[in-house]
Order: structure tokens, then C-alpha cells, then sequence
């Protein structure tokens, strides 16, 4: 049997596990309704509107925040390997400010940028950046010297080193920034809305929780993780255009 | 005045120390333009850094170095480097021919298609037809060490310089790349400077051997090889003028070793 059909033999038993239990009312069925329910309520709410709207505003803000962190981290990171300066100045500020988790500046944020979309501009690059710039600043480093030697006597200048050469060596480090960025991406939007409390996953989930209706509060968990799933294997699904070579490589050197 | 007259790369008196050790002191070297010179000298005398130097990756400290009639200040166009350590030198996400392609930064007047043309041409000189859309860690050492070659070459350099290019591999590879090395630089009358330890591959390639002395290091002696071309691995080193010159050359090294 191949690992996807084990898979999908273990969700099933999961849910057949769940489905009992709330069936055989070991846990108070208003507090936990069985999986059946959940997804009819998922679908009735996505027809109806409300879900489907949260699930889409968090879904392309998380998506849009990744994104933009992941741009601006590695220009500061393509800087950083050109002029070493740069990094020297740099690198004690993200010290300072990387530890600080992103939902606790959401309050603080709120009162310069409103609720709109510059609060979750801030709050998704600042939580998206750090996972990528300090991969890419550390694997732009790493760079093979002999590698930089080579391309330097056959003619290349810094530039053309760092855009042929450091990168793309590079490239494997910066994706595992990527894949964290992403989870941290969803996690940050939600983290926000609840907090900012107007639109979005986040506030859907404590609208319903706080009001009590179970089912939609299970029926919103499900729609974060399948935007948690969508987002994974979209970097997935990058990551294998851009460094598909690392990992047949390891393979192929795990095989031998 | 006939180019052959001028040297294609003169060193002269020039000295380079490294994090305070005085690697190189007043060496002087003379490569005609079409020439094979070998360069052996123990190992640790500072080979690899007199080749980054003439490479122009690294300025001596003092004396002149010119490539061509130019001081050397940089990275001279029409002058390619093999690294001792080549495998890492490849670009591992990058096919074989790709490789070969990032070796000719400097032909700006060919297109892609010209320049895909001529690295598949470089890659059969070399004898890897077949494998051009390999990656380099799907193919073995000795071929690794053949797409390294074929990438020095395909910029079509003046100058080829060879930092311990068979170090690393097995018997028969050596002795089928020493061969390979030795038809490409007749088929494209390539000048080449290949530094080596080993004295029988020194003698065995080149036109003249120039014996190093231990840090801080300088030409002690240069021998010309008079032996008939094309080489043969077993004429060749069985020839008397062979055995004679290897005898030269392993006196010279054991009498400077007597000497540190
Ligand atoms: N950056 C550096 N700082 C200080 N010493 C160095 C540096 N690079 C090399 N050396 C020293 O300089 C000497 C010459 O090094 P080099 O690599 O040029 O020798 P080599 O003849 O090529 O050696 P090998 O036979 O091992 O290839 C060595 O003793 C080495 O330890
Ligand atoms: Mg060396």
C-alpha cells in the first residue's frame, strides 16, 4: 500500500475514533460535536457566506504576508552578502527584536495603523522576516569559497557571484525560512484578527466560540487547517521548481 | 618581433606572505606562449597560493606579474584555473553542459545557442557525450574532474593553469586524464601550467619542469624535457632520458629536504 493510501487509512480510523466517541456521549455532544456534524456545518457555512469570506481574507493575508516578508528578507539579505556593513549594523537590531512575538505588538500596532490592511502588512512581515532573513543572511555566508574562486577567475563580478553563485547554493537554507514563514504567516493572522476582533478567521473562531455554537467554532478549525495545508503545499510546490536538484541530490546520496 | 619572442606570463622577483608567513620569495618563472610547464614542489611550499596569484585572484605583495604584456590586477580575461579541490568547484544544481557554459562568462559575442553548442562540443573533447544533462554528483570523480576540464577550456583560455588536477583520483583515471589533458593541449595548442608533487607526472607531461623549493618558495631549478611527443605512458617513462631526468629532479628535492 503506498504511503498516501496509509494516510488516508489513518484519517479515516481517526475520525471513526472521534465520530464514536461523540456519538456514544462520553463528552457533553453539545461541547463536541461528531465529525459528521462538523462537516455539515462547514459545508452549510461556506454556502451560506460568512465562513467562506473568513476563510478567504485570512488565506490571502497570510499568503500575501509571506510573500512580501519573504521579498523584503532576502533584498535585505542580497545587501547584507554584498556589503558586510550592512550586516554588521543590522544583526544587532534583529537580536533585539526577532524574540518578540508578533500578536504581542498587535495592541500596539492597532494604534498607529487602524484595522485595516497596513496593521496586517506590519504584523506579518515583522513575524514572516526572521525566519527567512536569518536562513538566507547565514546560508549566503556559507557560500563554497573554491566556488566563489572559480566564478571569480572566470570573469564574474560581485553581483553576477551573489545572482549565479551564492544564491542558488544558498537556495536550499532560504526554504527552510520559507516553510517556517509560512506557518508563521497563519498563525500570525489569525493570532491578529482575533485580537483586532473585525474580520477573518481569527474573529470568526472567537465569534462562534464566545457565543457558544459549537459547530461552527469546529467548522472554522477545519477551514484553518485546510488553509494551513493549502499554504504548505503551495511552498511546496515552489520549492520544487527552484531547488528540485537538492533534493534528488540527497536522495541519491542516502541511496549510495 | 614574433610573439614567440615575448613570454605569454613572466613572474618576476615577486613575494607574497599569508596571515605573517612568508609563503613566496622572489620567485621568477618564464611561459612560452604553446608550452606545458609542470611546477612540482613539496607539498605545503605554497603552490596553490603562487597559482591563485597568477590567476590574479590574489596580488603579490611585491615584484611584477604579467599575463600577456599586462600586470596582472584582477582576473585576466584569456586565463582559466582548475582548483586542486574541482568537484567542489562544480556547480551542483547545475546540469553538466550548464556548467561547462559557466566557464564562458567572457565570450560575450556568442548567444545562448552558440554557447550550448560549443559546451556539448567541450564535453565530447573530453570524452562525456551522453552525459551532458547529468548532474555532476550523478556522474563518477574521474568525470567530475573531466567536466571541470572541459569548462577551463571552453572559454578557450590563453593560459590554463592546473592546480593538482589528479590528485584525488584513482590509477587509470590519472594516467587516461593525463593523456586527455595532453592531446587537448596539442589539438588547441594550449599553453599549460600544471602544478603537481608527483615527479613522474611532471616529467611525463610537460615540455619543462620547474622544481620549487620548500616555504618560502621560489624556482630552484628548470628542466627541459626532451623527450619525443606525443607522450606514451609506456615508452615514455621507460625511456632512458626518462629515467635520467627523474633522477635530476628527485636529487634536487632531496638535497633541498637535506637542507631545511
Ligand atoms: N590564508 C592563509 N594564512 C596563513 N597561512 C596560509 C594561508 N593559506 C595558506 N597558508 C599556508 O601557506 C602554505 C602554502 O599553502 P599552499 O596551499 O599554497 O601550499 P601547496 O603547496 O599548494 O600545498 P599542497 O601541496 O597541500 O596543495 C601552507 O603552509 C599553508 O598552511
Ligand atoms: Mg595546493
Amino acid at each position: 500500500m503506498g504511503s498516501l493510501g496509509r494516510g488516508a487509512l489513518s484519517i479515516a480510523g481517526f475520525l471513526l475514533f472521534w465520530e464514536g466517541i461523540a456519538r456514544a456521549g462520553v463528552v457533553p455532544g453539545d461541547h463536541f460535536p461528531a465529525p459528521s456534524l462538523v462537516v455539515i456545518t462547514l459545508i452549510d457555512e461556506l454556502r451560506r457566506g460568512p465562513l467562506a469570506a473568513a476563510f478567504s481574507i485570512t488565506f490571502i493575508r497570510a499568503l500575501a504576508g509571506a510573500s512580501a516578508a519573504t521579498l523584503v528578507a532576502l533584498a535585505v539579505a542580497l545587501l547584507a552578502a554584498w556589503l558586510p556593513l550592512i550586516s554588521r549594523a543590522f544583526d544587532p537590531i534583529a537580536e533585539f527584536l526577532r524574540p518578540l512575538p508578533p500578536a504581542a505588538i498587535v495592541p500596539m500596532a492597532i494604534f498607529f495603523l487602524g484595522l485595516g490592511w497596513k496593521l496586517y502588512a506590519f504584523i506579518l512581515i515583522f513575524a514572516c522576516f526572521w525566519p527567512v532573513y536569518l536562513n538566507a543572511a547565514q546560508a549566503l555566508k556559507a557560500t563554497s569559497n573554491v566556488q566563489i574562486e572559480t566564478a571569480r577567475a572566470t570573469g564574474y563580478d560581485t553581483w553576477e557571484i551573489i545572482a549565479y553563485v551564492r544564491l542558488p547554493a544558498a537556495l536550499p537554507t532560504i526554504f527552510i525560512g520559507i516553510r517556517l514563514a509560512a506557518a508563521v504567516a497563519l498563525i500570525a493572522a489569525v493570532a491578529a484578527e482575533m485580537i483586532a476582533g473585525r474580520d477573518g478567521l481569527g474573529f470568526y473562531l472567537i465569534d462562534a466560540g464566545f457565543t457558544l455554537r459549537v459547530p461552527e467554532t469546529f467548522a472554522g478549525l477545519l477551514a484553518a487547517m485546510v488553509a494551513g495545508l493549502l499554504i504548505n503545499s503551495l511552498v511546496a510546490a515552489l520549492r520544487g521548481v527552484c531547488v528540485g536538484w537538492h533534493d534528488v541530490m540527497m536522495r541519491s546520496a542516502a541511496a549510495s | 618581433m614574433t610573439p614567440a619572442m615575448s613570454p605569454i606570463l613572466r613572474a618576476e622577483g615577486i613575494a607574497k606572505s599569508l596571515g605573517g608567513a612568508e609563503i613566496i620569495r622572489d620567485l621568477n618563472l618564464d611561459v612560452e606562449a604553446g608550452e606545458f610547464i609542470s611546477l612540482v614542489g613539496p607539498s605545503g611550499c605554497g603552490k596553490t597560493t603562487l597559482l591563485t596569484c597568477l590567476a590574479g585572484l590574489r596580488l603579490p605583495d611585491s615584484g611584477r606579474l604579467e599575463f600577456e604584456g599586462r600586470t596582472i590586477d584582477g582576473p585576466p580575461a584569456g586565463m582559466a584555473l582548475i582548483f586542486q579541490d574541482y568537484s567542489r568547484s562544480l556547480l551542483p544544481w547545475r546540469r553538466n553542459i550548464d556548467n561547462v557554459i559557466f566557464g564562458m562568462r567572457r565570450l560575450r559575442d556568442l548567444d545562448g545557442r552558440a554557447k550550448r553548442a560549443l559546451a556539448a562540443e567541450m564535453l565530447g573533447a573530453v570524452g562525456l557525450t551522453g552525459f551532458e544533462t547529468h548532474f555532476p554528483w550523478q556522474v563518477s570523480g574521474g568525470m567530475q574532474q573531466r567536466v571541470a576540464i572541459a569548462r577551463a577550456l571552453a572559454a578557450r583560455p590563453h593560459l590554463l593553469l592546473l592546480d593538482e588536477p589528479l590528485a584525488a583520483v584513482d590509477a587509470q583515471t590519472r594516467a587516461d586524464i593525463q593523456d586527455l589533458l595532453l592531446s587537448l593541449a596539442r589539438r588547441y595548442k594550449q599553453t599549460c601550467l600544471l602544478v603537481t608533487h608527483d615527479v613522474d607526472e611532471a616529467i611525463y607531461m610537460a615540455d619543462r619542469v620547474m622544481v620549487l623549493s620548500q616555504r618560502p618558495t621560489h624556482v630552484v631549478e628548470t628542466i627541459r624535457i626532451e623527450l619525443p611527443t606525443p607522450r606514451d605512458q609506456i615508452v615514455s617513462r621507460a625511456d632512458p632520458a626518462f629515467l635520467k631526468m627523474r633522477e635530476r629532479v628527485l636529487t634536487q628535492i632531496r638535497s633541498m629536504r637535506a637542507a631545511a
